[in-house]
């Protein structure tokens, strides 16, 4: 178990650490420079070449990756380039920018994985146990079609229902718990339809397991069957799942943050790639991979915590 | 790893229609496999949202850019425009003839390339050194910290967004799976008695891969790839309707339905055309997989 754990924490430093290195290359690599793009067309040659000296973009780039590492390890992520308007005056911290907008996007990401979890684990679940019933057949066929449309067309359609015709929902921005009910459900619908077939499958072929036949014969009760024995053992690919789809959370919500106008990670790191915020993109992107990595060293404790076996992977 | 089907003959071989007819007649009602009828319903999908596409390039009803202001958010019927017209009174039926085309190249030019990256690495690390294969490891778990969004922005702000980029930076956020899967296969594969004995009798690396490897993963390649083609499309639709697709005014399927954000209640047609044809290709594609994978019984 901890072997398993160590080696997952030495591949994810490593990972990370590669990843600040090609994302401080790629940023610098998008044509247009941020000084350009900051002062629009009427700025002089002179003013582009102050403000690059400030920002410390003419150095040798090797150079400047030395002082942003050395910064970002004080805690120091520099100024956010878009959200400081006159030259030299101080601007917003683009860690603060960053945190400040975290909250939103965890907002949305847990209520709309919970909105998963309770729609798809128990429709996926019954569906296992009553197979090829009219319930099993109507309720794969639904997650076949939500899987299939696009979720944003989807997501229109919702603030048509709810926001326009009925009026009993907001349809964009933040603030209320209800804000986040609209653009929460749209970003839950494609999970919900790989979550439901998989929970399916899952169940479906632990039931087939001799170990629950062990368990019926010797005359457990059949909950207890299937909560002790058949979730349990069903739940790990669900884990794998679940760990993916919060590490790689950025991707999804991106759509859904600009169709809702929500204010989250998604659409500043949208906005700072137009506006060649270098700050800002250097804190954003290794904040989403030190997520992606630490889930994942989550998801392989749970697993050992879910399977003994697993404990046992050697170096 | 290929079984012998369980249906003789192809879907639409006419000598089985005959049979099943006949079968059917003498009261002994034989029904066509699940699997079967899954593989046509899927293909018949596909062929629905595939075929008005190719037709569009020899003729379209419309031209697909050209507005006509008399004839505004004009809804569909038996008119001149069947599914209507946008707010710039674009004929609704051509852009989504012609959107198709965008859609559907860059989805099956993102398809081969994920294939043929994903294979070939996947070959290299499973039979060419250890560093190769932990390099490849590394490589795999920096792509999947990374939000593909990001990679896929910096492409297209690099190279400028065509149908090409669309397609070459979709097909990279992809291959990771596929160079997975192979390279266990392949390990899988190399380990069996059949090939030790290849190999005993002097068969190269190039030779096991090419004769004994490859024909025993394309039944799991192919599956994958119809998973694959129903994820690109969709992807493509969001990267255009954030605006990071062709650019305007040419249309593609997902252009089409941001096109029609601000109009739902007075256009619901503009946008309601390219999602259907994104759903249909897409389930379509999903059902085809889910049949062939019973037909080779696969997990």
């Amino acid at each position: 178990m901890l072997a398993l754990v160590t080696r997952r924490i030495l591949l994810g430093f490593l990972t990370l650490f590669l990843t600040l290195v090609l994302v401080f290359a790629m940023v610098r690599l998008i044509p247009g420079n941020p000084a350009a793009v900051l002062l629009k067309d009427d700025a002089t040659v002179e003013q582009i070449e102050y403000i690059k000296q400030l920002w410390g973009l003419d150095e040798p780039i090797p150079v400047q990756f030395g002082i942003y590492l050395k910064n970002l390890i004080r805690g120091d992520g520099g100024d956010s380039y878009q959200f400081q308007t006159t030259a030299g005056a101080s601007g917003t911290d683009a860690i603060g920018l960053v945190v400040g907008r975290l909250p939103a996007t965890i907002e949305l990401a847990v209520v709309s994985i919970l909105i998963s979890i309770l729609i798809a684990m128990p429709l996926g679940l019954i569906s296992a146990l009553w197979q090829d019933s009219w319930f099993d057949h109507t309720v794969m066929t639904l997650s076949l079609l939500i899987g299939s449309i696009p979720n944003f067309w989807i997501g229109m359609q919702l603030i048509l229902l709810f926001g326009v015709t009925l009026g009993i929902l907001p349809t964009g921005g933040s603030g209320s718990a209800t804000h986040v009910l609209l653009p929460a459900i749209t970003l839950a619908l494609p999970f919900i339809a790989i979550l439901l077939r998989l929970t399916r499958t899952e169940v479906a072929r632990v039931l087939q397991a001799e170990y629950i036949t062990t368990a019926r014969a010797k005359g457990l009760k059949s909950t207890t069957v299937l909560v002790r024995h058949a979730l349990r053992n069903a739940m790990i690919p669900l884990v794998t799942m679940l760990g993916l789809r919060l590490g790689g959370l950025l991707n999804g919500t991106v759509v859904v943050e600009v169709l809702f106008g929500w204010p989250g990670l998604g659409r500043l790191l949208i906005d700072s790639i137009n506006a060649r915020d270098y700050p800002v993109i250097q804190i954003v992107v290794p904040l989403s991979a030190v997520m992606f990595v630490v889930i994942n060293v989550l998801v392989d404790v749970t697993y050992g915590l879910l399977d003994p076996r697993m404990r046992a992977v050697r170096l | 790893m290929i079984s012998t089907p369980e249906h003789t003959g192809l879907p639409g071989n006419s000598i089985n229609v005959v049979e099943a007819d006949q079968v059917a007649a003498s009261g002994k009602s034989r029904r066509w496999s699940t699997s079967t009828v899954k593989i046509i319903i899927g293909t018949l999908m596909i062929a629905l949202v595939t075929a008005p596409v190719l037709v569009s390039f020899f003729w379209l009803p419309f031209d697909p850019n050209a507005t006509e202001f008399s004839a505004l958010l004009v809804p569909p019927g038996w008119g001149e425009h069947l599914l209507g017209t946008d707010h710039l009174g674009r004929d609704v039926l051509s852009r989504l003839m012609a959107g198709g085309r965008v859609s559907l190249s860059v989805a099956v030019l993102a398809v081969i390339m994920t294939n043929s990256l994903g294979t070939v690495l996947g070959l290299l690390a499973a039979y060419f050194g250890r560093w190769l294969d932990w390099g490849l490891t590394l490589l795999a778990e920096i792509q999947l910290a990374l939000p593909s969004i990001l990679i896929i922005l910096v492409f297209l702000a690099l190279i400028g967004p065509s149908v090409l980029t669309l397609a070459l930076v979709i097909g990279l956020s992809d291959w990771v799976i596929y160079a997975r899967m192979m390279r266990s296969r392949a390990i899988v594969e190399g380990e069996r008695e059949y090939v030790t004995a290849a190999r005993a009798l002097g068969a190269s690396n190039t030779r096991i891969i090419s004769r004994h490897v490859l024909p025993n993963v394309l039944p799991t390649l192919i599956v994958l790839t119809t998973v694959l083609f129903g994820s690109v499309i969709l992807l493509e639709s969001s990267l255009s309707y954030l605006g990071l697709g062709v650019q305007r005014p040419n249309p593609s399927w997902g252009r089409m339905v941001s096109d029609g954000r601000d109009y739902i209640v007075t256009g619901w047609w503009i946008s309601l055309a390219p999602a259907l044809s994104i759903g249909i290709i897409v389930l379509g594609a999903t059902i085809l997989g889910d049949g062939l994978r019973q037909r080779w019984k696969m997990e």
